[in-house]
């Protein structure tokens, strides 16, 4: 997997597991909201274990992923008091914290700056996939119906087909423009 | 056909966990590489998810509901080191444990059949789902393996052929929603 742009990293370690989160915007909020609030847990607990000695990389990544699992479900629990979330993508949001983006930190040979990137990348994608399936799938934005009667009616969109052809289509965009401006590939 | 057969084709087919629900669908956009070497795996995985999803459906009754979470966690923890222990899933992939790409299905999978309210149809429920993995993993390695080899441009390959044919099969599954 080397070679491999940051778009894709971040599609396969975090977005892939989400998708189900990704219906509409206040949803795709509410993933990014509890995946950022798992990595940080997950980051400090993390920076914690490196005091105690010899401890064994099972029971390290198994206590790691208990916390992230842990934060994300009692977020998750929460996340409907705050945002407009729908029942649908409950399990996914409780899963949030399981997903590899959440362990970034942990990763080998993981600059700081290539963190941050990657989730300024993610929070990106995850926002851009909510607005785009709400948008076009569900014809609203922020569950308020587009006033101007232009109804949209592609609910595949909605459905797991245009969460697929959306990621594929980011990554794929990405390619395609680092093949042509090169330069860009410090930043996507 | 019966409410068994009913459950156990809507887990492989209209709630496939890698073309629907997505539970898999990192583990079978990351690990095959081919359809031949593919099998083997997946039904290694398969076997693990299943297990995990029956003990979690049977220990969930057990417990209070505060505690459900506890439950998922252990079992799909449990899965996974097992299939470390079996010598799969073994190394890093992007610098993290390989076996994290298996644990969205491993703690998803009892969370989803648990949702059933007879141990019954979980367990028709969790076999569909195996199938349907074992299935798409091959399905998918089989794409792979052929892009692989085509004489495509490599901005083409990999990643977004297969996010472009995950989209194509949830696609036919769809079709099943009116059955």
């Amino acid at each position: 997997m080397d070679g491999v742009l940051r778009t894709e990293k971040v599609v396969l370690l975090g977005l892939l597991t989400l998708l189900g989160a990704t219906t509409t915007l206040p949803t795709a909020v509410a993933a990014m909201v509890i995946s950022l609030g798992a990595a940080l847990v997950a980051a400090v607990v993390g920076r914690l274990m490196r005091f105690i000695p010899e401890i064994p990389e099972a029971v390290r990544w198994s206590l790691l992923i208990s916390v992230g699992f842990g934060v994300s479900w009692l977020l998750a629990e929460l996340a409907p008091q705050v945002l407009p979330v729908r029942t649908g993508a409950m399990p996914y949001l409780r899963l949030a914290g399981i997903a590899p983006i959440v362990f970034l930190g942990e990763a080998r040979e993981t600059t700081m700056r290539e963190q941050l990137l990657s989730w300024f990348v993610y929070i990106a994608l995850l926002a851009k996939m909510g607005f785009f399936r709400e948008l076009f799938g569900n014809g609203t934005i922020w569950g308020n119906l587009i006033s101007t009667g232009f109804v949209i009616p592609a609910d595949f969109l909605a459905a797991p087909i245009g969460a697929f052809l959306l990621l594929g289509t980011a990554v794929l965009t990405t390619r395609l423009a680092v093949r042509f401006i090169p330069s860009l590939e410090r930043l996507i | 056909m019966n409410e068994m057969t009913g459950v156990f084709l809507d887990g492989m087919l209209i709630e496939n966990p890698v073309f629907m629900t997505f539970l898999g669908a990192l583990a079978v956009a990351v690990l095959p590489q081919s359809s031949r070497g593919a099998g083997l795996m997946a039904v290694r995985i398969a076997v693990a998810s299943f297990i995990s999803s029956l003990a979690g459906v049977a220990l969930v009754t057990a417990v209070p509901e505060a505690l459900e979470p506890l439950v998922y966690l252990a079992v799909g923890l449990l899965a996974a080191g097992s299939l470390l222990r079996f010598g799969e899933l073994q190394g890093e992939w992007l610098g993290l444990p390989k076996i994290l790409v298996v644990l969205p299905l491993f703690i998803g999978t009892p969370y989803v059949a648990s949702l059933h309210q007879e141990l019954a149809t979980a367990v028709a429920q969790s076999a569909g789902n195996s199938l349907g993995f074992v299935g798409a993993f091959v399905l998918i390695g089989a794409v792979r393996e052929s892009v692989r080899i085509s004489e495509a441009r490599s901005e083409f390959k990999t990643t977004p052929v297969v996010l472009f044919t995950m989209a194509i099969f949830s696609l036919a599954l769809t079709g099943f929603l009116f059955w």
